[in-house]
């Protein structure tokens, strides 16, 4: 099991523990955390899945897709830390993974 | 729809054969009857190719998955204009307004960048108070007891005071951004609101002049969060030209509006059609942005989207080909059972309420959504609080196009009760559009344009009989027969560019009056000058007061409602006074050299069509000019300087330097005459020759217009051009010499009339092109100067041949380059 968190812009944290093979979109959305909405199902075609990923974590993940680069385009205050959470695959590896959620997805 | 009917067509699509369906065809939508179709290639053959319709070949792709891997993958699919656009119809790009939903990235992404915040989440709850306030005060007013239609008074009226609030819009004119978004989004023909594409030009050009209007008043105020003023502040695009402006509202006004009106409608009709989802929702009202979600999927506002292939590619196991149109049905998707749990059923609890494709995926996916969810949102939360049920008593009326799915109308009710008195309706009728009609030049107007246009034209169009005259009078050297005629056209270049800071403060009537009467005592004085320096002054004086005449002409034939004929008339009458300008000299002053007598003709001609036109011309401006009216005021400051438009800069560069060569050239063609034997008559009639081909060469630019395009005729004219030359260079007698006359000046309007339209049409934001008048003049009165020059070196007129043939060249060659950077779209 891992452990996520969503810390929502409101600055209220939920700690979430998940079996593998899960984007952190579907923890989000199957766990009932508002802010994260998902609209396209999670493939990578809408950009309501924006997230801040904490400073320890960016380096942990992967690269942006092309294409993840592409939809971030779309969405509202994009800095450097910012994924999208249907392009991240929650593992072990990333136990403890910390996100901030932005005030509303575009 | 009717059930009879329903059957037909559930009949006629099970039985007709796969390759003969036609979803397009618009009477299918009107009907509401495509629903078959779809089902059917669903099943059978979910991405179809269609032969052929009445928009051409195209693909269908009808299921979700597809639809949303076409959506997602825009550089095989592209949504940009050159290639169509984003509907089945193709856009022609020479018409069209630039729109980031037709652009593909990079310049999508920053076209859309600025305008995202407008409907961001923060701008999203600054508008909701707003948005309540005025559904309330809506919804207060509607009858009760009473058929009314559910379209105009509530679907139509909320969605343009929402559009209002978006652009800060004057709310009394609010009226304006419905009309003008369904003008954009009609198919021009008889019985439509515009029946032609002329008229349909003419009112967005009224709606371009409203939105420049309100961008100035901003511009220099305190940023706001209105659209307009974060576009006149936005450093990305503060330097938009109006066409681009233009666009961008466009795509707001039309991407708000019939959206979100028809969806609007539409839940009343989907909650009729199932009344235990109405029962549901007055139970738990919580299901209100739930049943937003999956009214918008039910209803489907836009029913494809189109983009074109890029290259070979393969759909669904069909291979597609570059430049294949492939339309994505959006309807269709919203119902594929295979994505989707019971599609046709309208629940409006589902689990996944925004699993649809109405807003398209990818980075078109509509900027807008969240707004037309909350303004949906709003107004049910607000019904809900008054009104227990709206019932629909009549059928909808639908419209006949294949990607507006919508309503023109549909008859409800709202039933009285007990604690829900009647209410009659206090209806306003929605304000008619006046429309102004069109500024028709009358044509006596045109006429006494064309008259004084004609008697400030004349001593340029006889200036090598008039100096070949002045250079036997005087006995000048070549160099000062290349001063006598720059200083006529000095004087008409100081003018010329002088234009914009005389031009709209006098009365026009006065102006020409005074000109003409100078122009006559300064060509009366020429013709009694005793030495150069008068000469030059009264040729000055003349030149600048033909010169104010010449350009107020233009001003006027500008106005003229069909511009290409009208200066096709001022010509014609321009040459035609010229001709009789050149018969009457023949007559009476060639024979006997004598200048006097040829500038008391050319003085008492000029002044006989001047006064005589005089009497209808008008006295200023009937319409406010384009470079004026579409004239957007940069904010002044900031660090991003106004792209230089290269492209324009280059052709004016290169009308000048080609225009020098020419003027140059001419100033000499009588003189030229008896190196190749020709005497003064034969001249005199090779010259005439040359004015009447100039005035054909004009008519021919405009009869033909671009229909092969704009270099291909500019270039044919220019390298005749240099033929012409060459002929005067290489030959010696007289078919040379009427060769080169009639293939340098004589043709020379045909290929100007091209350079002319290139350099307008590149200028968008039109304040280069204002600059061609003044280029012409300084060109042409800089060419006789240097032409002097060259030939007081004294090595005969090979080195005014070379000029002219160089300035062309030179010319020809940056016109050709402008002409590929403008079809690269620089």
């Amino acid at each position: 099991m891992t452990r996520v968190t969503f810390v929502q812009h409101d600055g209220a944290r939920h700690q979430i523990e998940t079996g593998d093979g899960y984007s952190l979109m579907e923890v989000a959305i199957n766990n009932n955390i508002s802010g994260i909405d998902g609209d396209c199902g999670g493939v990578c075609a809408c950009a309501t899945c924006h997230v801040y990923v904490d400073e320890a974590w960016t380096s942990k993940l992967g690269e942006r897709t092309a294409m993840e680069t592409d939809m971030l385009e779309l969405a509202a205050d994009v800095t450097e830390r910012s994924r999208l959470a249907c392009q991240i695959k929650v593992d072990t590896a990333l136990d403890g993974l910390t996100v901030h959620l932005p005030e509303s997805q575009h | 729809m009717p059930h009879e009917a329903a059957m037909r067509a559930h009949n006629r699509a099970a039985t007709i054969a796969l390759e003969d369906i036609d979803v397009s065809d618009p009477e299918l939508w009107r009907t509401d009857s495509h629903w078959p179709y779809f089902e059917r290639l669903r099943a059978e053959d979910p991405v179809h190719f269609c032969r052929d319709s009445q928009f051409g070949p195209y693909w269908s792709v009808t299921k979700f998955n597809d639809i949303m891997a076409v959506d997602t993958n825009h550089a095989v699919f592209s949504s940009d204009i050159g290639l169509g656009g984003i509907t089945i119809l193709d856009d022609d790009p020479k018409d069209a307004l630039p729109m980031f939903i037709a652009m593909d990235p990079p310049k999508h992404d920053h076209q859309r960048k600025v305008v995202a915040p407008i409907v961001g989440p923060g701008n999203l709850a600054k508008m909701e108070g707003l948005i309540r306030s005025r559904a309330a005060a809506i919804l207060d007013e509607l009858p009760v007891g009473e058929t009314f239609d559910w379209v105009e008074r509530v679907s139509i009226e909320l969605t343009t005071q929402m559009l209002a609030t978006l652009f800060d819009f004057p709310f009394e004119d609010r009226h304006k951004l419905t009309y003008w978004s369904d003008v954009v989004t009609t198919l021009a023909a008889p019985g439509e609101i515009v029946e032609t594409v002329e008229e349909q030009n003419a009112i967005l050009m009224e709606c371009l002049e409203y939105f420049v209007r309100l961008w100035n008043e901003r511009v220099n105020e305190e940023p706001a969060s209105d659209l307009i003023s974060m576009l006149a502040h936005g450093e990305s695009t503060r330097h938009m030209t109006p066409k681009e402006y233009l666009g961008n509202i466009i795509l707001l006004i039309v991407g708000g509006n019939d959206t979100t009106r028809n969806t609007m409608t539409g839940s009343v009709l989907a909650l009729n059609q199932n009344p235990d989802q109405y029962q549901k929702l007055r139970d738990h009202p919580e299901l209100i942005p739930s049943m937003v979600s999956e009214t918008i999927r039910w209803q489907t506002p836009l029913a494809h989207m189109r983009r074109t292939a890029t290259c070979d590619t393969e759909l669904g196991g069909k291979k597609i080909a570059k430049d294949d149109k492939v339309i994505m049905w959006y309807v269709s998707g919203n119902r594929d059972e295979t994505v989707i749990d019971r599609p046709n059923d309208y629940i409006i609890d589902r689990e996944r309420p925004r699993q649809h494709l109405s807003f398209g995926f990818g980075i078109h996916r509509c900027v807008g959504n969240r707004l037309a969810e909350m303004q949906l949102r709003i107004v049910w939360e607000e019904i809900l609080k008054r009104y227990p049920t709206i019932e629909v008593v009549g059928e909808p009326v639908r419209p006949a196009t294949p990607f507006v799915k919508g309503y023109q109308s549909l008859p409800v009710r709202i039933p009285a009760s007990a604690s829900l008195p009647a209410r009659p309706s206090r209806a306003k009728a929605r304000p008619q559009i006046e429309r102004r009609p069109p500024y028709r030049q009358p044509a006596k107007v045109l006429a006494a344009a064309t008259l004084v246009s004609a008697a400030g034209a004349l001593l340029f169009n006889l200036m090598p009989t008039i100096l070949a005259l002045a250079a036997s009078r005087f006995g000048l050297s070549d160099d000062q027969v290349g001063a006598v005629g720059s200083s006529y056209l000095g004087g008409f270049a100081l003018v010329a560019t002088t234009s914009n800071l005389w031009i709209d403060r006098f009365n026009w009537r006065l102006v020409v009056a005074i000109a003409s009467l100078l122009s006559v005592i300064g060509l009366a004085g020429s013709a009694f000058a005793p030495s150069m320096p008068t000469l030059l002054a009264s040729l000055g004086l003349a030149g600048a007061c033909l010169g104010t005449l010449y350009t107020v002409c233009i001003a006027v034939v500008s106005e003229n409602h069909k511009p290409d004929r009208a200066f096709g008339v001022k010509l014609t009458g321009e040459v035609t006074l010229a001709i009789v300008g050149l018969l009457a000299i023949s007559t009476f002053a060639l024979a006997q050299a004598d200048f006097r007598m040829a500038m008391l003709l050319l003085a008492g001609l000029s002044g006989a069509a001047a006064i005589s036109g005089l009497v209808a011309f008008p006295a200023g401006r009937a319409v406010v000019p384009p470079e004026k009216r579409f004239a957007m005021t940069r904010r002044a400051g900031g660090s991003v300087r106004a792209p230089r438009n290269v492209t324009a800069w280059i052709g004016l560069s290169a009308l000048f330097i080609s225009f020098s060569g020419l003027a140059a050239l001419w100033a000499f063609v009588f003189q030229l005459a008896p190196t190749f034997g020709v005497d003064a008559n034969a001249a005199e009639n090779v010259l005439t020759a040359a004015l009447v081909v100039s005035g054909a060469a004009g008519l021919t630019a405009a009869l033909l217009g671009d229909k092969f395009g704009r270099v291909k005729p500019l270039a044919i004219g220019m390298l005749l051009a240099i033929c012409g030359v060459a002929a005067f260079h290489w030959g010696g007698d007289f078919g040379p010499y009427l060769a080169g006359v009639v293939l340098t000046g004589g043709l020379w309007n045909f290929p100007m009339a091209y350079q002319m339209g290139m350099i307008a049409t590149s200028d968008e934001r039109g304040n280069i092109a204002v600059l061609m008048p003044a280029a012409l003049a300084v060109g042409g009165a800089l060419g006789p100067v240097l032409a002097g020059a060259l030939l007081a070196g004294g090595h005969g007129y090979a080195p005014l041949y070379g000029l002219f043939a160089g300035a062309t060249a030179i010319g020809l060659a940056a016109f050709i380059v402008m002409g590929r950077r403008l079809a690269s779209g620089a």
